[in-house]
């Protein structure tokens, strides 16, 4: 389980150090900038693409894609969609798009969760409870409060490869925090461009390619799903057509009732050997409330992880007040935040922080 | 030079580099290090803390000019992976490289760079989860989801490698 990350680890691991001429030319065009004043000054190509010129990238690459498929078909896949899950799919699409889920300017909507998703270092692996709460504005702004519970060892063969690596090391005690967002920083799933998305299925799985990255597999299309329900605030609509494009995945299996990890029972979809460790049998699986069509939770096997979505609902204001005034634009605070008291506080890694697209 | 970003330049400048190296090689890292300081200058408003916590943000920083151009890892990967095939040209540019080293640059040639980018700042650079999502922009969920799936193809392509008889890695080789 171990042994990829670590000979990444070991790979070029004893490149030398800089000679002194590139130190010193380095050093010499900082004191240059320093000296210029040039605070504007950005070597090469800007590295933050204009969100709506990332946009019309991506729509432009969509656009091929689809072109593309109308010549070559659909991927060339051996198995279809399963017929059933499809039509647990589009039936909880039905369900979905008719939420009140959409919250008005000035309102928020708030998703609450638990999870406990493995921690991987180079040898070994630990587990910590997440308790978040987030609230997503209609002008991107919000907060994030969580709640992480204390570190442990996902298994006695976790902690002894631990201590074998650092007989030292130390697992980190739990920790809350409050992370607030200025308007068009909170950045929660793969875009919050809802609008750009085709609300045509098979189109949207393309668009989902260019825009959460990685091969073009069926298994990779099932995590991009994920990726944009989990935590986001996609309109009913939209989840709609992500389940409907869900529908259209081949190898997608319907569990049927199934439970979450609070034994809630809900819907299950999952797509097997496509999780963390694709190699080992593994599986991933979405979980849906057969009521609402809400996402009700997830779970993988190899390694294990859960997470349960407890509410989903729009609320009309903010737990608490922002300790300071949130402006724009957002600023990518590179891991420092400033300290208040019970939590932190940042203007939020967000919109312009990115490289966009997002996977280029 | 101001003294804090003196201090900065002379405690991360073999990080930075090295990091850079590693992905790109010597002469690549050269440029992007530098570029990595001066663009750190512009932008130092949005770094608020002491110069033993700025790794996390120029590493950051580096990753996204590494971003801007693919190539120089890219080719650097394909070399690395073919060095099989002409072994005194790839010593020359490359220094010497082991069988475990030609099967990592090939998996890791075959991820998807955004992927690699999460993964090389996490085995590399030695950033928590949260760090990387500062640090590129991403909510940690996203990081969370590209780690794994970086794993799962480096996992998938290495034994696939480890258990394949040398003709195929001969033929896979060839990139």
């Amino acid at each position: 389980m171990i042994d990829e990350l670590q000979r990444v680890k070991e790979f070029r691991i004893s490149e030398p150090a800089p000679s002194e001429a590139a130190r010193n030319a380095a050093r010499a065009a900082l004191v240059r900038a320093i000296a210029e004043g040039n605070t504007q000054s950005r070597p090469g190509r800007r590295w933050r693409v204009p969100r709506l010129r990332a946009m019309a990238i991506v729509a432009a690459a969509v656009a091929t894609a689809v072109a593309l498929l109308g010549v070559f078909g659909w991927g060339g896949s051996p198995a279809g969609p399963s017929p059933a899950a499809a039509a647990v799919l589009n039936r909880l699409a039905r369900l979905i798009a008719a939420q009140p889920l959409t919250p008005q300017p000035g309102q928020y909507l708030y998703v609450e969760s638990r999870s406990d998703y493995p921690s991987f270092s180079g040898s070994c692996e630990t587990l910590a409870v997440d308790h978040r709460q987030i609230w997503i504005g209609t002008d991107g702004s919000g907060l994030i409060r969580e709640s992480r519970g204390p570190e442990r060892f996902s298994s006695a063969a976790d902690r002894a490869a631990c201590l074998q690596a650092d007989p030292k090391m130390q697992l980190r005690s739990g920790a809350t925090s409050n992370d607030w967002f200025a308007p068009q920083c909170l950045a929660l799933g793969p875009t919050n461009d809802w609008n750009s998305l085709s609300s045509d299925p098979q189109v949207l799985l393309q668009q989902m390619r260019q825009i959460d990255g990685g091969p073009a597999t069926p298994g990779e299309d099932f995590v991009h799903i994920g990726d944009f329900l989990r935590e986001t605030d996609a309109p009913p609509a939209v989840r709609a057509t992500l389940y409907r494009a869900a529908a259209l995945i081949p190898g997608i299996q319907l569990l049927g009732t199934v439970r979450d990890h609070d034994g809630r029972s809900g819907l299950g979809i999952a797509y097997p050997s496509q999780g963390p460790y694709a190699s080992s049998g593994s599986s991933s699986e979405l979980i849906f409330d057969p009521q609402t069509g809400e996402l009700l939770g997830e779970q993988g096997t190899g390694p294990q992880y859960w997470a349960v979505y407890l509410r989903e609902q729009v609320v009309s204001a903010l737990p608490s007040k922002p300790p300071a005034p949130l402006k724009p634009p957002c600023v990518n605070t590179g891991g420092t935040v400033k300290q208040i008291p019970g939590g932190s506080i940042t203007t939020g890694a967000g919109l312009n922080a990115t490289p966009t697209p997002a996977n280029p | 030079m101001p003294q804090a970003f003196e201090a900065i330049f002379d405690r991360h400048f073999d990080a930075v580099h090295g990091y850079l190296a590693r992905r790109a090689g010597r002469e690549r890292a050269d440029d992007l290090a530098s570029q990595t300081f001066v663009v750190a200058f512009a932008r130092r408003a949005t770094f608020r803390s002491d110069a033993s916590d700025a790794r996390p943000w120029l590493l950051g920083i580096a990753t996204n000019l590494l971003s801007n151009d693919r190539r120089a890892e890219r080719r650097l990967l394909e070399t690395l992976s073919r060095v099989r095939g002409d072994a005194r040209v790839a010593v020359v540019q490359v220094g010497s490289v082991g069988e475990s080293d030609r099967d990592v640059a090939a998996a890791l040639a075959g991820l998807d760079p955004a992927q690699r980018d999460v993964l090389l700042l996490h085995a590399w650079g030695e950033l928590s989860y949260e760090e990387i999502a500062d640090v590129l922009g991403i909510p940690l969920g996203t990081v969370r989801s590209r780690l794994s799936r970086a794993r799962a193809s480096l996992q998938a392509e290495l034994e696939t490698v480890d258990a394949a008889p040398p003709i195929a890695r001969t033929q896979r080789e060839v990139w």
